[in-house]
């Protein structure tokens, strides 16, 4: 089913953050929006993802299962690589396939360690990798590739593109270079407003 | 580590001597006793099944009157982090336990229950307050955007348990019980010098008070720190151990 926003509407503390959005994504589409910092995409990520309400206008469509890869890499920092990446997974979904994920995005030797011990890179692909082992209809992504290398970005991306081919994907970001990794659909935030 | 470590015996050697040195310039023996003499008095103690007897007894009081203390003040504590009005309902009754004398709770509880159980009691009163307090300071500070990955992934109970609090509790859980265990025995034992229940520390240490036993006294001030000093190595090793197999899982 397709995902349709109409006249959505999100105000803080009497600002507007955007008003009269709209937008329009089909079942296993992969649509990137673009706009600058601050302009309101990772709150749109929170309102479809129900983790923030909106002021005004709907959202219909939206799957059961949503995943979310945030800006942060949100780990839970004293358990391992392997465990953070299982936290959403279903019960169908074991070590090894886990493992097997892990070390497809270059983690062979950090399964075991805890979060706290990876460094940037490392937290943000197990990041990556939970969402991807949620299974979801719908995986949102803001700013998925910030702080990887340029082979890792590549590495990573085709990850998200194999293990996502029914997936819906919105990705939000700033840099045209994480959209164009993902061949998504490019959308500027002005054009949804 | 290990220069610390030698320092900081070498101070506890210097602390004795200056106790024995105090002992002999003084020369009252009802004033105040060495090292040594306490020691003497340990030996001749330790092989009596009094000796044991009474340790046992304090030792079941206290450890009953935390343990209940740590389950109920993490329910509480839980249930006033779920539901705010919970947190204000609690509020008085909290801060009327934390700030009640000890002497006060030992005589109402002498008003209105036996002697027998005394510790427990007092215990568990000493210890309730501290174990809310740091548990609900803990849960009040979880990080929000870990319960969000939680929502957001539709984590159950169990999971966001496992995850989110077990882990965020750690600190003031392994703070609040440390801390407390240590007053615990002091709260306990005192309560048991007042009530007197009979085989208990209190009663030796009232006995030796009576009788002008000095060495009694300290000998037995040396047992409440030295179980004081145990329990609370062994509970923080099991809390420790329980955490590292959690991390594994």
């Amino acid at each position: 089913m397709d995902i349709k926003i109409t006249d959505l509407k999100k105000t803080y503390q009497n600002r507007t953050v955007f008003e009269n959005l709209n937008l329009t994504v089909k079942k296993s589409e992969k649509i990137a929006i673009m706009g600058e910092s601050g302009c309101g995409k990772t709150t749109l990520l929170k309102i479809i993802s129900g983790l923030e309400k909106a002021d005004g206008g709907r959202i219909e469509g939206l799957p059961e299962k949503i995943s979310f890869v945030f800006q942060e890499d949100r780990l839970f920092e004293k358990f391992t690589a392997l465990s953070n990446a299982k936290f959403a997974a279903g019960k169908n979904i074991g070590d090894e396939t886990a493992r097997e994920h892990l070390i497809e995005v270059g983690l062979t030797d950090s399964t075991l360690q805890t979060a706290e011990n990876l460094s940037g890179g490392m937290k943000r692909r197990v990041s990556i990798v939970r969402a991807v082992l949620a299974k979801a209809e719908l995986l949102l992504l803001d700013e998925p590739f910030k702080g990887l290398d340029e082979e890792n970005r590549e590495n990573v991306s085709n990850y998200i593109l194999k293990n996502t081919a029914d997936t819906t994907v919105i990705l939000v970001t700033h840099d045209r270079d994480e959209a164009e990794l993902l061949s998504a659909d490019i959308i500027k935030w002005e054009d949804l407003i | 580590m290990a220069r610390n470590k030698l320092l900081k015996f070498g101070a506890v050697l210097l602390a004795l001597l200056f106790w024995q040195l105090l002992a002999v310039i003084i020369g009252n023996s009802i004033v105040i006793v060495g090292p040594l003499d306490v020691t003497k008095q340990l030996i001749k103690d330790i092989v009596t099944p009094v000796f044991w007897g009474s340790i046992l007894f304090s030792f079941l009081r206290i450890f009953a009157g935390f343990s209940v203390a740590v389950i109920l003040g993490i329910v509480l504590a839980s249930l006033s982090y779920a539901y705010k009005p919970m947190r204000t309902l609690l509020w008085p009754y909290i801060a009327i336990i934390k700030s009640t004398p000890v002497a006060s709770s030992v005589i109402l509880m002498l008003i209105i229950f036996s002697s027998k159980n005394l510790s427990a009691f007092v215990t568990f009163l000493i210890v309730l307050p501290v174990i809310y307090s740091n548990v609900l300071q803990g849960l009040t500070s979880t990080d929000e955007k870990l319960i969000e990955v939680a929502k957001v992934f539709g984590a159950g109970f169990i999971k966001r348990i496992k995850f989110i609090y077990l882990p965020q509790l750690e600190p003031y859980i392994l703070s609040a019980t440390s801390a407390s265990i240590g007053m615990a025995w002091k709260a306990g034992t005192a309560a048991e010098v007042i009530g007197i229940p009979k085989g208990s520390i209190g009663e030796r240490l009232y006995e030796a008070k009576i009788y002008l036993m000095t060495s009694e006294v300290f000998a037995w001030t040396a047992v409440i720190i030295l179980a004081s000093v145990l329990f609370e190595k062994i509970f923080i090793w099991a809390l420790k151990f329980f955490y590292k197999r959690l991390w594994r899982s």
